[in-house]
């Protein structure tokens, strides 16, 4: 068999920017409302989600700009230059290991929900490991191909979630957003947790830089990158508010699901919406899979070989479908969504502030 | 070669059969479903019987009314047990169709069971609950059985599911009727425990069925607490949604007249600074024209019409306030929305009084409702007088 291979395995900003929301856009979108719901009063939760939002907007913009300064080197060269190569392969492990617990929780995550709405008699097990299988497939071959796939996914994926939203707009009601800045401090905080998770992901530009054409350009599409899982989110939230209400919103296990059920085509002849809307949740769970696998087998690669990018990505797999099914009830799945959340943001954050600090204080920067 | 027959080998390990293939032909579509209160058991221990109306796809294609062997497009099975889930699991060794509730429209549920504390709530919960259902099954109270309201055999409809629901569309035009409510609002009405009001359904003859009234469930209990007449859910009507059509009866003169509703517009408005002083005036500005005149004044006349505008604004506000005397003492459910109004316009006392707003305090029975109507006459007709009055002998 031969493989058709694209001559560089470059890709351009624009590629880039695509990447961000289809790596932050994942299994959390349908749980994402109830939770922001739970904590805050009436449609108040729309402030946590732009804070946290600008936040992560504006910290992909400084990683990017910082890893823009060392062109076309991988993570590997330019922080083994910043603090040596044994720590930064240390790094790149442990961000293997992350990976591999959040693919693992997106497996988990898609596996439920296709157990509870779309397949009621197939074990979660067979759904997961088919799943495990496709991303297998998608990351063993071309890099540059994760990217293009994307691109080729997202306009659908947003599409398709814009026509959720409009032809549920003549439900909209606007007493149930009212009223406005009801909930206390504590609200928003608990919120903001719920908030930030749902914006993770954005750690792979620091691995993915060095495949940009023209990575000074990178910086701005990263942020423009970001702006769309915020719009999304603002309009997909506020518009289940309005429909729902706050006291249904969290308690509907998946508010974006029974949104895209309530959705009724005028016309009655597409009854069933949500079974399309499945499909590009899916699409979008998807892209967010495999470019995050992929940040990882690419950090490991860059230790080990080029050539020994398959082996890995045969190791991990197995690791990742075995760790999905360990939590058995749905708590368990939430919460070890949940502390995988926040260990990957932690670890994003202290592994490039520390980089940031060196490369200063060595005047490399 | 050998790759080949491997990959061969897995594709067909993988890819075949389906745990969840169900063929359509084996799928029981329920449209319709009914359920009734067999016996009680004691506390808190019911028996109950579950109705569903299956779909017969093949006997969908005669047009109603064409013989066709006496054949009907659908069909009813009940099923007693004590849980619903239980009873779901008999339905499906009774009918040889697997029960799918995915396009269920009708839920209808009797009086007996909505009387019954927490036992309406339990009974939805499996309807909230369950993945396959919807949130916009419309939900209806019968006044005595309820799998009765599922046979009835409408001329004009095939499934009785179906004429259910096209018969509460109307609600939109027919002002002594009650918009439908669904499976998702009194969901949402149970979360806030907000009182609400469900049609209710009166099986008349064999072959028809007619809304009644509205069955008003008290947020406090979640039990049916009473039920309004046909005047008072128009009234309730007027004050909670903007209205296009209907009519209003009223007297001039001795003379029966009707008055035609283009629209009519409600408006709460509730001031109030701390939770003791809550004053409401609850206003309905109607446009419309006069559709009937059993006299034979002149109309045109400004002294007439202001006349009428009296009468009719008078009758309007005395319906009104008959409505809120008895939602505010008889039945203390505020179905007018009073709590929506205080929850959105005044957040800070109303998280004062949430709890004493239709129990403890009891505080919406005591607070001072205004009703304020007022009536737009836009047109006679097309005709000034239907007669002279007698013209001359």
């Amino acid at each position: 068999m031969k493989h058709f291979e694209y001559a560089d395995e470059k890709i351009t900003d624009k590629e880039l920017m695509i990447a961000m929301p289809s790596v932050v856009i994942g299994v959390g979108i349908l749980s994402m409302p109830k939770k922001i719901a739970t904590e805050t009063e009436a449609a108040d939760g729309w402030i946590p989600l732009v804070v946290a939002g600008l936040l992560f907007l504006f910290m992909s913009w400084g990683f990017a700009k910082f890893v823009a300064q060392f062109p076309n080197q991988s993570f590997l060269e330019y922080s083994s230059r910043i603090i040596g190569r044994r720590a930064s392969i240390l790094i790149i492990i442990g961000y293997a290991i992350l990976v591999v617990l959040g693919i693992a929780s997106q497996v988990r995550g898609l596996a439920d929900v296709a157990k509870e709405y779309l397949f009621d008699q197939t074990p979660i097990e067979v759904v997961g490991l088919l799943y495990v299988l496709l991303v297998i497939y998608a990351v063993c071959g071309s890099r540059a191909a994760l990217f293009r796939m994307s691109m080729l996914f997202f306009p659908i994926v947003i599409s398709i979630t814009l026509i959720v939203l409009a032809f549920s707009m003549k439900e909209f009601e606007l007493g149930n957003v009212m009223p406005a800045f009801t909930t206390d401090t504590k609200g928003y905080f608990e919120a903001m947790k719920s908030s930030i998770r749902s914006y993770i992901g954005f750690g792979i530009i620091l691995f993915y830089m060095v495949l940009v054409k023209r990575p000074a350009k990178a910086p701005k599409m990263v942020a423009i990158g970001m702006v769309i899982p915020i719009v999304v989110y603002i309009l997909l939230y506020v518009v289940i508010i309005g429909i729902f209400g706050n006291a249904i919103t969290s308690n509907l296990i998946y508010p974006t699901v029974e949104l895209a059920k309530n959705v009724s085509i005028p016309g009655e002849f597409l009854e069933r919406f949500e079974s399309i809307f499945f499909v590009i949740w899916i699409m979008a769970t998807f892209t967010s899979s495999i470019l995050f696998l992929d940040a990882g087998v690419y950090g490991l690669t860059s230790i080990l070989g080029n050539n020994r990018k398959i082996p890995i990505v045969l190791i991990l797999s197995p690791l990742i479908y075995f760790v999905s099914m360990v939590p058995e009830e749905l708590q368990y799945v939430q919460l070890f969504g949940m502390v995988w959340g926040y260990s990957l943001l932690i670890y994003t954050l202290s592994v490039v502030s520390i980089l940031m600090i060196v490369a200063k204080i060595r005047g490399m920067i | 070669m050998k790759r080949t027959a491997l990959s061969l080998c897995i594709i067909v390990a993988l890819l075949t059969g389906c745990w969840d293939v169900i063929d359509i032909e084996d799928r029981g579509y329920i449209i319709g479903t009914a359920i009734d209160l067999k016996e009680r058991k004691g506390e808190g221990a019911y028996s109950l019987a579950l109705t569903n109306q299956f779909v017969i796809p093949g006997n969908m294609t005669s047009a109603p009314g064409e013989g066709g062997g006496g054949s009907k497009p659908f069909t009813n099975i009940t099923v007693d047990g004590e849980s619903l889930m239980i009873i779901n699991r008999k339905m499906g060794a009774e009918s040889s169709r697997l029960p799918f509730y995915g396009h269920l429209k009708m839920l209808v549920v009797s009086e007996d069971i909505a009387k019954e504390k927490d036992l309406f709530a339990g009974v939805l919960d499996l309807f909230i609950r369950m993945q396959e259902m919807r949130r916009d099954i419309k939900l209806i109270i019968a006044e005595e059985e309820a799998k009765d309201v599922l046979s009835v055999e409408p001329d004009i409809e095939k499934i009785p599911a179906l004429y259910l629901d096209a018969l509460s569309e109307n609600s939109s035009k027919t002002m002594s009727m009650l918009a439908p409510v669904t499976v998702g609002d009194v969901h949402g009405f149970l979360l806030n425990h907000h009182s609400y009001a469900l049609p209710m359904l009166k099986k008349k003859v064999d072959k028809l069925v007619q809304y009644e009234g509205a069955a008003v469930f008290s947020g406090k209990g979640n039990k049916l607490v009473g039920s309004l007449n046909d005047q008072e859910t128009k009234s309730l009507n007027l004050v909670t949604k903007p209205f296009k059509g209907g009519t209003i009866e009223f007297e001039m003169d001795g003379h029966p007249s009707v008055y035609e509703l283009e629209f009519s517009k409600p408006d709460i408005k509730v001031k109030t600074k701390d939770p003791q002083s809550i004053s409401v005036e609850v206003s309905v500005t109607t446009e419309g024209s006069m559709a009937e005149m059993f006299g034979s004044k002149s109309l045109i006349n400004e002294k007439e019409i202001s006349k009428i505008r009296t009468i009719l604004t008078k009758k309007l506000e005395d319906q009104i306030n008959a409505l809120i005397n008895k939602l505010q003492h008889e039945l203390n459910a505020d179905l007018i929305g009073v709590n929506s109004v205080l929850e959105q316009k005044h957040p800070d006392i109303w998280k004062q009084i949430k709890d004493d707003w239709e129990q403890g305090e009891d505080l919406f029975s005591q607070v001072d409702i205004k009703v304020k109507a007022t009536a737009h006459i836009q047109s006679v007709g097309a005709s000034d007088r239907a007669s002279d009055g007698g013209g001359k002998e």
